[in-house]
């Protein structure tokens, strides 16, 4: 398993570079647009820990979830890694394991690059605010690790089952989001809400945090059992 | 009599020889092609050659043998030991002595050369990074240097490398990791004659301590006359004909008998030189036998010449009982 996560990890390395660079340009527009246009007065720290944080996290994480899936069909490696001493079960877990792995890196990344530009951007731009808020950024960071392990875990087992062609349906599944918002009822949606707003107000964030993250990670772990079956039974 | 099976099984009689790999009974079913009933054996220290046209079903059993894909039926034996019976890590255990070379470099494109070596090295719990590093020299992938891993060319990656260039990483890191059974599909297609000696060369090298095995597929034949210990023919899924390389250069014939020629011959009452196909072209047919000597004795004014693994795979597809 670990050459398969070795051969995922240089794949990803070399793309790192324009994927950050596009995550941040897609992240950092609006809010600089918001700037320097100054007339509304923009909660910059925070839109900054929040969205800025939250979409570079999810484009990185999209473009590495697709870049992985769709080298896999080229040029035959996806039959072609079964002749290393691995088995389908290692090619599944090794891949559930960099997916984690490559998510905890960027929020590590990204995170502490808002710290940075936090501390910065009040410096140079008058309409932000001194203070910001570490705990809430912190709390974002981990709060996205368990909404795109919840994510991942409901795309991956449709990758493995067809391969990034068939199945990029799954891979769009973000998109799919608002649709549903449509569809389901804005009453079902505000009722949802106030429950959760009054349990952490209850519990605290940080317990609910906890929660939330354990429950990914058990979602994610039973996913990663059901892609091995999947994929143990996939003609390539 | 040359040691030769003609069946539908077409199994080299090898059961009694300790085997580094043994196919029984193997059947795959695809739209328009299925592969029915292999069965044959790699004996430890030979080369097997596996030949036939294209789509024949050569690529699909080493597929198979590898793990790439899953056979309907049969069962596949590495090492003495079955493959379906196995946990994870006793089959990784027994793959990791198995290296397999391809036509095409199937390696990720954006993983340069050292990258793949460091891939096998983590892979292959026996891999030799300085053999590697002396076959990547030898054969021009690495330059003479004293940290060849920190060259130019190391860091040149898969989809950059030429096709010959392709082959030979892959041929570096399957002797590298210390394999004792090499599957090698088709791998001196498309080279250049000095590459492809080259590449014959080392393997030949490869085989020397004698406890090494190979298994073969190649469309290029006189590779495997010079190679091959035994070869094998597939046709159409099945496995039509197997034999020593030695025995078809040693025993078997192909005469070029016209008409009347050929009508003697069928009326001969003893056919000591065992006749195995015949195909007839414009006026002359081509008689191939299984012992020329045999038949330049009973008929010596007809010219029988030696026969190759061509002729006889020619006169086994195309050609007709007799």
């Amino acid at each position: 398993m670990r050459s398969l996560l070795y051969a995922d990890s240089c794949f990803a390395l070399r793309r790192m570079k324009q994927y950050l660079l596009v995550a941040l340009v897609i992240a950092l527009v609006p809010v600089l647009l918001g700037v320097s246009r100054g007339s509304d007065p923009l909660d910059i720290p925070a839109a900054f820990q929040m969205m800025v944080g939250i979409v570079a996290l999810y484009v990185m994480l999209f473009f590495t979830l697709c870049a992985s899936f769709q080298a896999d069909e080229m040029g035959g490696w996806e039959r072609a890694r079964l002749t290393l001493p691995v088995t389908r079960r290692d090619v599944v877990l090794g891949r559930y394991l960099f997916i984690l792995l490559s998510l905890c890196s960027f929020d590590l990344v990204i995170t502490l690059l808002g710290v940075a530009s936090a501390c910065l951007l009040p410096q140079a731009f008058p309409l932000m605010r001194d203070a910001f808020d570490l705990g809430g950024m912190l709390l974002a960071g981990a709060g996205s690790i368990a909404a795109f392990l919840a994510l991942v875990s409901l795309q991956m087992p449709f990758l493995f089952m067809w391969g990034a062609r068939r199945a990029s349906f799954a891979l769009s599944l973000p998109a799919l989001i608002p649709l549903a918002s449509m569809v389901i009822p804005k009453d079902a949606v505000a009722l949802v809400a106030r429950a959760a707003i009054v349990w952490v107000g209850s519990w605290g964030p940080w317990p609910v945090l906890l929660v939330c993250l354990l429950a990914a990670m058990v979602m994610y772990g039973l996913s990663a059992l059901l892609s091995c079956v999947l994929y143990e039974r996939r003609e390539l | 009599m040359a040691r030769c099976m003609e069946s539908s099984v077409g199994t080299l009689d090898l059961s009694g020889e300790p085997s580094d790999l043994r196919v029984r009974g193997l059947a795959k079913s695809f739209d328009g092609f299925a592969l029915k009933d292999v069965s044959f054996g790699v004996p430890r220290g030979s080369v097997v050659g596996l030949v036939g046209q294209n789509g024949a079903g050569k690529t699909t059993i080493m597929r198979g043998i590898l793990g790439e894909l899953a056979f309907d039926g049969g069962e596949v034996e590495l090492f003495g030991q079955r493959l379906s019976g196995l946990d994870d890590a006793a089959l990784r255990a027994v793959k990791s002595r198995v290296g397999f070379v391809s036509s095409v470099c199937a390696y990720p494109g954006e993983m340069s050369v050292a990258q793949v070596a460091t891939m096998h090295y983590l892979a292959y719990p026996q891999f030799d990074h300085q053999l590697f590093e002396e076959l990547a020299e030898r054969m021009g992938l690495l330059p003479h240097d004293p940290r060849p891993h920190l060259s130019h060319a190391a860091r040149k990656l898969v989809k950059d490398l030429s096709r010959g260039m392709g082959m030979k990483l892959q041929l570096a890191c399957a002797l590298a990791c210390g394999a004792s059974l090499l599957v090698m599909d088709e791998p001196t297609a498309g080279l250049d004659p000095i590459v492809r000696e080259e590449v014959l060369d080392i393997i030949r090298e490869y085989l020397e301590p004698g406890d090494k095995s190979v298994l073969i597929s190649s469309h290029i034949t006189s590779d495997l006359e010079h190679l091959a210990d035994y070869v094998m023919m597939v046709d159409a899924g099945e496995l039509l004909f197997s034999c020593e390389v030695s025995r078809i250069e040693d025993e078997m014939g192909l005469a070029q008998l016209r008409a009347a020629e050929l009508e003697q011959v069928l009326r001969a009452d003893e056919r000591g030189f065992g006749p195995l196909r015949a195909l007839r072209r414009s006026g002359v047919t081509a008689l191939l036998v299984a012992d020329r000597h045999a038949f330049g004795r009973q008929f010596p004014d007809y010219v029988c010449d030696p026969a190759d693994i061509d002729d006889v795979m020619t006169l086994m597809v195309k050609g007709e009982v007799i």
